[in-house]
């Protein structure tokens, strides 16, 4: 038997986790303070020294304008993370009550909500971001909302399918005999059992969402010039693939480094918020 | 008469580096002969049953000793040749049928797949074949059921077909994993005595694995007990079920319930003479449940198949009174308790608490009835700890922080847990320790009235006599009024004053313990009576002479 301050100590973080979100506090830490690391501004341009191949002076080269790959890889870390997390957070928060409120409810409610959400996903995720952002000027925020409004589907669907097994056991019986409210009962006893799978979803979530923020960029819709993010200095550096690949890659792997380290935070998450796996099981 | 199945000294492992399951099981079974494996959960009934199937999940390793059978070592033989042994020579029938049968596929298809996927008859005598077989577990009918679907079945005429189907290719060795657990009590008896039949006619030599003591006395001529991996006890069912030596087995035998101790009247309030108030009562309910087809079937023209749950049902509780409510699934039984307690709003009827009518669904301020639920896996919020799971109701009612640690603690003393598991999270506790959690959240307010559902049927035997004991001492601690629905006649008559027995949505019979048990009015209940088997009704008839006297 295991005494109770054992059991009240946090049990220890799981590894994934640590390793996941090192690795992106560097890649945040770095994006500010890249004023120190690099010699040149994200947007100083510099003719004479156009598609230089890495040297001790570029560290990662130059683009097609003469600028620095790696400041403006560093200046659109912070562009590329945020836009990926404020599209998740928003789907995750408008998303998930909707889907444990309708998996929950059933009856008319339910089908309000997911014929809704039938609606939402059969418009591309394309257009759905050219609705809204055509309509009004472009932004690197409404880029984030267009994406946040494109994922709220995904969500409802996983939290109202978690949301409606749950539904029929015997201690959300219970909460109801002893009168508990709406809110209690969704946010207390059902969303604590739907969080692992959430926990999961969201990770992946803010991954697509960071390259869906760069397709609204590469579309002109996002992050505007001469301001950078990595969807679009991969895009802008396509043409040049041949000549000058380094333009490319230095994004391309911080996207992939952010992804993965992203989904380790998730997974870690998850291993966390499992009770089970805690001493004492 | 040699052995058809040996067993030596077999020790396992589920995962290196941990504890064996097994620590040198020894088994024989003679050919012809039937041998029943009995113990409680985790005592590694099932995984000598797999080990004799080969059917033991990825990870499990037998470290020592040896199956045979017929004198082939079933370990040393490679995968494929113990996949032609299956089905052909040893066939297994599993605890659930609902689960067993593939819902995509005809009874018949699943009955004669492994005839003609072993070529033993073709496709054409196929069903000539699997109607014979449907004939010798005694399925009326045949010839419809053949083509039916698994959902259009009973959960008894599904084992049947679970068994007609191991019986195909004539297997000389059935192995059984509690094949009656999930069914009704009547249905129990009929599939035992279907089994009985079946290893005389067809010289079937078995291993019947099982948690009930109780039911292994028909079939079997030999009994084995275990406990947590180790044999504690073998030999004759007569001996170890009437004579145990070991201590295990006659704690077993003495926890597990038995039909009405004769002559003595349950002690209590409600045996005095003037009876007490009624604190609830259902006047005239009825319930029934989905009625209202979708929309389009509407648009179609679909008639709603409403089922009635409860056909105005009245039944009454007073104070400090426990009523047994027994009945078999479907019955309605459940369906009435939670009408009881407000999850389900009678369409006719009333319940009324203390002579008034109210409506439970609304009226939900002064808590007066709780309930507590069946399965404590899935009763107890697996995310909450117990402090929380407690605390919450009293915090619901305005209780301050303090008050309800203060009541909490009182709590688990009252249901004999210790203070340290406030916490704890229900994983870490048995299934025992969490029912009497789930018992204790249903006293926190201090109701009057406790609907008990079913409280004792996911327990081991050891672990049921001590939840029925502490029910009892609530009673008459607490004065509360129980309701205790069951469907165990067994369990029912060690409990209540009073026995209530329901049959599709309605009360077949009502009466003191004593006159129901000993002397049943009904068709109905004397044939739920004789359902039990006759090793836990022994000392009835001596009852029922005195009733008569």
């Amino acid at each position: 038997m295991l005494a109770s301050a054992e059991l009240r100590a946090r049990p220890r973080l799981p590894l994934p986790l640590v390793i996941g979100s090192s690795l992106l506090l560097a890649i945040l830490m770095a994006s500010l303070a890249a004023p120190f690391i690099t010699a040149f501004d994200f947007d100083a341009m510099d003719v004479t020294a156009r598609m230089k191949a890495p040297d001790a002076v570029h560290l990662l080269g130059t683009d097609e304008f003469g600028r620095d790959v790696l400041s403006r890889t560093l200046h659109g870390a912070s562009t590329s993370i945020g836009l990926g997390v404020a599209a998740t957070a928003f789907a995750f928060a408008i998303g998930v009550p909707l889907g444990l409120l309708g998996g929950y409810m059933r009856g008319r409610l339910d089908d309000a909500i997911m014929r809704t959400v039938d609606i939402l996903v059969s418009i591309p995720p394309v257009m759905l971001g050219l609705l809204i952002l055509a309509s009004t000027s472009p932004g690197v925020w409404k880029a984030a909302l267009a994406v946040g409004i494109i994922y709220i589907p995904i969500l409802i669907r996983l939290s109202r399918s978690v949301a409606l097994s749950l539904a029929q056991e015997e201690f959300i019986l219970a909460a109801r005999t002893r009168g508990e409210g709406l809110g209690w009962i969704l946010f207390r006893e059902i969303l604590p059992n739907a969080l692992p799978p959430l926990v999961v979803e969201t990770s992946l979530r803010i991954s697509f969402a960071i390259l869906l923020g760069a397709v609204f960029s590469f579309l002109g819709l996002g992050t505007q010039p001469p301001s950078s993010d990595w969807g679009l200095m991969i895009a802008e550096a396509r043409p040049y693939l041949e000549q000058a690949p380094w333009i490319a890659l230095a994004p391309g792997v911080a996207l992939c480094v952010t992804v993965i380290s992203i989904n380790l935070v998730g997974e870690g998450l998850r291993q966390f918020l499992d009770v089970r796996s805690q001493p004492g099981a | 008469m040699s052995a058809i199945l040996e067993i030596k000294d077999l020790q396992l492992v589920y995962g290196a580096g941990s504890q064996p399951t097994l620590h040198g099981v020894d088994l024989e079974i003679a050919t012809g002969q039937a041998v029943g494996v009995v113990g409680e959960s985790g005592s590694g009934k099932s995984t000598v049953a797999w080990t004799v199937m080969g059917l033991l999940p990825p990870g499990a390793r037998v470290t020592r000793g040896s199956v045979s059978f017929e004198g082939n070592e079933l370990l040393a033989m490679s995968a494929e040749e113990r996949r032609r042994l299956r089905g052909k020579s040893i066939a297994m029938v599993f605890q659930d049928p609902f689960t067993t049968l593939n819902p995509c596929l005809t009874v018949g298809q699943q009955l004669t797949e492994v005839l003609v996927e072993r070529g033993l008859v073709d496709a054409g005598a196929a069903r000539c074949e699997g109607l014979r077989l449907m004939d010798e577990v005694k399925l009326p009918r045949a010839s419809e059921l053949y083509d039916a679907y698994p959902h259009q079945l009973s959960g008894g005429m599904k084992q049947r077909i679970v068994i007609a189907s191991a019986l195909a290719c004539s297997p000389k060795l059935l192995v059984l994993d509690e094949p009656t657990t999930a069914l009704d009590v009547t249905v129990e008896a009929h599939i035992l005595r279907l089994l009985a039949e079946l290893q005389k006619t067809r010289g079937l030599s078995m291993l019947f694995i099982s948690h009930n003591l109780g039911i292994v006395e028909q079939l079997c001529s030999s009994v084995t007990v275990m406990q947590s991996g180790r044999v504690v006890e073998a030999g004759a069912a007569e001996q170890v079920l009437r004579r145990p030596n070991h201590a295990y087995t006659q704690k077993l035998l003495g926890s597990l319930p038995r039909l009405l101790k004769p002559a003595t009247p349950a002690p209590g309030p409600a045996n005095e003479e003037a009876p007490q108030a009624e604190v609830i009562e259902a006047r005239d309910v009825s319930l029934s449940f989905g009625g209202r087809p979708g929309l389009i079937s509407r648009l179609l023209g679909a008639e709603g198949n409403a089922v009635q749950a409860l056909a105005n049902v009245s039944l009454s509780l007073r104070k400090a009174e426990i009523v047994g409510l027994v009945g078999e699934s479907g019955s309605g039984k459940s369906t009435l308790g939670r009408c009881l307690v407000g999850i389900y709003a009678p369409q006719s009827g009333e319940i009324r608490l203390d002579g008034r009518a109210t409506n439970p669904r609304a009226d939900r301020s002064d808590r007066r009835i709780q309930m507590v639920f069946q399965n404590p896996d899935s009763s107890l919020n697996p995310r909450h700890r117990i402090g929380e799971i407690l605390g919450r109701p009293l915090r619901l009612v305005g209780k301050s922080k303090r008050e309800a640690d203060q009541r909490v603690k009182e709590l688990l003393a009252l249901v004999r847990l210790p203070e340290t598991y406030v916490s704890r999270y229900p994983h870490q506790l048995s299934g025992g320790e969490k029912q009497r959690i789930g018992i204790a959240r249903a006293l926190a307010l201090e109701p009057e009235i406790l609907i008990c559902d079913e409280v004792t049927s996911a327990l081991d035997v050891s672990v049921q006599a001590s939840i029925l004991d502490l029910i009892k001492d609530l009673r008459d601690r607490l004065n509360v009024a129980i309701l205790f629905v069951s469907h165990d006649l067994a369990v029912i008559s060690q409990i209540s004053d009073r026995v209530v027995v329901m049959r599709g949505g309605r009360i077949v019979e009502e009466g003191s313990v004593g006159q129901v048990i000993a002397a049943p009015r009904e068709a109905y209940t004397r044939e739920l009576l004789a359902s039990v088997p006759p090793f836990i009704s022994e000392g009835l008839s001596t009852a029922r002479a005195m009733a008569g006297a």
